[in-house]
């Protein structure tokens, strides 16, 4: 039987998940409130389409909702929630790694000057612009799944190895090895755009 | 042109500028929505998992009573042993005995 009780503000994550697991689902609405934000901020990394980044916040929550009674509450929520998180985004990369475009060589105009001004002057090239954000994304796009993830957890959101580990389930030397493998791809991507472009 | 220090300005401008973390309008009732018009299916090997997670304390109770009992047991036994008139090789003689033919019998037949 489905209730839906009127008050769930001020409630912790524990209390929340204890009334949803007796089989309050209207408990699960705050929750789901309380942490989509995060949820898509980290979709919105793994995909580009507004449409794919619902379906993966609608699966996470999905995911969430069967697994529910396996959190231990032995750690917080949040760590929990964004380790599935984590793994959903990353069966989403290998899911659709086959439909990935080759986009580095039809680059905007504004990319092109970007590329341009820091083969000039690297300096004189704005990290914040838009078409910094945009290559970058290019870029992201060109790598394996596991490249992808490592260098989006290590360099970007600036997580450590333990960290990683923790998150995807791999062991400390394999998200190193990954790591590195990654770096050479990233690598290997600018070697082609530098080459197309200036050589 | 410098790879390393283009990755590292590109990473850099990843840093700066974090994905939007706007929610779609109704997207909590929505989810709940969702959720409602499909039931909760178990997963089959998480069932069957906890299943033999549970069973695992029965299992390790019974464990410990038996080698409780065998140890109280074998007790008796050795005790049983060092009484006078019984020994190790009078147990092989009386285990050993419907076997062992008697010198000379086969000779006999």
């Amino acid at each position: 039987m489905i209730t839906i009780p009127s008050v769930t503000e001020g409630k912790t994550d524990a209390e929340l998940i204890a009334e949803v697991l007796k089989g309050d689902l209207g408990s699960f609405e705050p929750i789901v409130a309380r942490y989509s934000p995060r949820l898509f901020g980290t979709a919105r990394r793994y995909a580009r389409r507004e449409s794919e980044v619902e379906d993966i916040v609608q699966e996470i929550w999905s995911k969430v909702f069967q697994k529910l009674s396996t959190w231990r509450g032995d750690a917080p929520f949040e760590h929990w929630l964004m380790r599935l998180a984590v793994h959903t985004c990353y069966d989403f990369l290998r899911q659709h790694k086959r439909n990935r475009e080759d986009t580095l060589t039809d680059l905007t105009r504004e990319e092109e000057d970007w590329l341009e001004r820091f083969a000039a002057d690297p300096g004189q090239a704005p990290e914040d612009a838009d078409a910094a954000r945009l290559l970058v994304a290019r870029l992201l796009e060109q790598l394996s799944p596991a490249s992808r993830l490592v260098i989006t957890l290590l360099e970007i959101e600036d997580r450590s190895v333990k960290e990683i580990a923790a998150i995807t389930g791999w062991s400390v030397p394999l998200v190193k090895v990954r790591a590195f493998r990654a770096r050479a791809e990233m690598q290997k991507c600018l070697r082609r755009v530098a080459q197309e472009k200036y050589l | 042109m410098n790879l390393e220090q283009l990755h590292k300005k590109l990473i850099g401008a990843a840093r700066l500028q974090p994905p939007d973390t706007g929610v779609p309008y109704a997207f909590e009732q929505r989810i709940l929505a969702r959720l409602r018009r499909s039931p909760v299916v178990a997963d089959p090997w998480f069932e069957w998992a906890r299943s033999l997670w549970r069973a695992s304390v029965p299992c390790i109770a019974v464990l410990v009573l038996m080698a409780g009992w065998s140890w109280h047991s074998g007790g008796l036994g050795s005790s049983l042993s060092h009484e006078p008139g019984f020994s190790a090789e009078d147990l092989e003689l009386a285990v050993l005995d419907a076997v062992d033919t008697p010198e000379g019998a086969e000779e006999d037949l």
